[in-house]
């Protein structure tokens, strides 16, 4: 009697996963109430999630590694492979960009001019560079300083600007703030030529800055203009993956009920497996292209 | 309703989804995109199963509560890939 209500629970188990044969079911885990406790385990854990980001904070939060210096030689990188002359840092340009991507922030909006109407050349102006020439490359949400730099190549119209041979000095900012509601890094580049030449940085100039930059990383943490936010876990990451697991499970089970039910010739009265198999496919591909991280401008 | 028949709806309904993928990824610099995505995807997929088993004359209670759950399910996903 034992190993009969011992197998009859295997049985019971069993149909977690697979499609019953007899009462012509999906399996348990495919039933609409399984659909409906996943959505509400899911929005716990949201609510969970958003209330650990105030009750522990610098746990949870959206984590980047860039930094000034990667940018430069990423950048300089790049100018090689092209054989132009490396871009020298300059504090001005920096400082430039550090006040754009803060007003960004203060107002909200991700473009070169912001919607009242002031464009990059005013912040560089305010920091009293004379230029003969300026650009701007813009990112939000990347990553590394590698995948920056990258997506700037990618772009045409940014790859033309981190190439422009009309430029000696570039200033870079990676600040971290709220935009749309959302932890965002925003990582600003603006390049320029000194109207007068006697004000070209020298080498030994940006050397003393890189080393001024890594002073106050080393005494920062978050919130800054100069590097990466260090949290201990990246929630779109953790998203991401998550979200990313859930349909890749789900999916497998809708696999499985397809084969299994024509190997047993199981006829069950529900909806379309195959459309149910579409949906999931397409969620997946639309959070690794819509969902992604990493935006230039 | 025949295997043929329904796979030209399901062509359909990945074509149309793929436009929308590519049309959302082309507004991707916007949250807000995000979310109408999140929303319009899982709602033309119950409309259409809505529209589909009733024109099979086999819409009942369970296939309409199948496709509202596996609808909310992936608005939620979508949500929560949002980067909330």
């Amino acid at each position: 009697m034992k190993d009969l209500a011992h197998f009859k629970e295997k049985i019971h188990f069993k149909h977690h996963f697979l499609p019953h044969k007899e009462r012509k079911v999906r399996a348990g885990m495919l039933h609409h109430k399984a659909f409906f406790l996943y959505s509400l385990v899911f929005l716990l854990f949201l609510g969970i999630v958003n209330l650990s980001k105030t009750a522990t904070p610098g746990v949870l939060g959206y984590a980047s590694d860039i930094n000034v210096k990667q940018l430069l030689d990423f950048t300089n990188q790049e100018r090689s492979k092209d054989n132009k002359k490396p871009l020298i840092l300059n504090e001005k340009l920096s400082k430039a960009a550090e006040q754009k991507a803060k007003y960004m922030f203060e107002k909200n909006f991700w473009a070169h001019t912001s919607p009242d109407g002031i464009e990059p050349w005013k912040f560089i102006l305010d920091q009293s560079y004379d230029y003969s020439y300026a650009g701007e490359n813009l990112a939000r949400n990347f990553y590394y300083s590698k995948e920056v730099v990258d997506a700037w190549i990618k772009s045409p119209s940014h790859k033309e600007n981190l190439l422009s041979e009309n430029y000696d000095e570039v200033g870079f900012a990676v600040v971290n703030g709220v935009l749309d509601g959302y932890e965002t890094t925003l990582v600003v580049q603006m390049f320029g030529r000194p109207r007068d030449v006697n004000n070209l940085t020298t080498i030994k100039d940006q050397e003393k800055y890189l080393n001024s930059i890594s002073q106050k990383l080393a005494s920062t943490e978050n919130n800054n203009s100069l590097g990466s936010s260090t949290y201990v876990i990246d929630l779109p990451t953790l998203f991401r993956y998550l979200s990313f697991s859930i349909l890749g499970f789900v999916l497998a089970l809708f696999v499985l009920d397809i084969y299994y039910s024509k190997k047993h010739g199981i006829e069950k009265f529900t909806g379309h497996t195959s459309a149910h198999i579409i949906i999931l496919v397409i969620s997946i591909v639309s959070i690794y292209v819509i969902y992604k991280n990493g935006h230039v401008l | 309703m025949s295997f043929k028949k329904h796979l030209v709806e399901y062509i359909f309904i990945f074509m149309y989804f793929s436009f929308l993928i590519y049309f959302f990824n082309y507004l991707g610099n916007s949250n807000y995109a995000r979310y109408i995505f999140a929303a319009s995807l899982p709602t033309f997929y119950l409309l259409w199963a809505m529209a589909h088993h009733m024109f099979e004359e086999r819409l009942k209670l369970h296939i309409f509560l199948e496709y509202l759950s596996i609808s909310l399910f992936v608005f939620i996903i979508l949500l929560t890939a949002s980067n909330l």
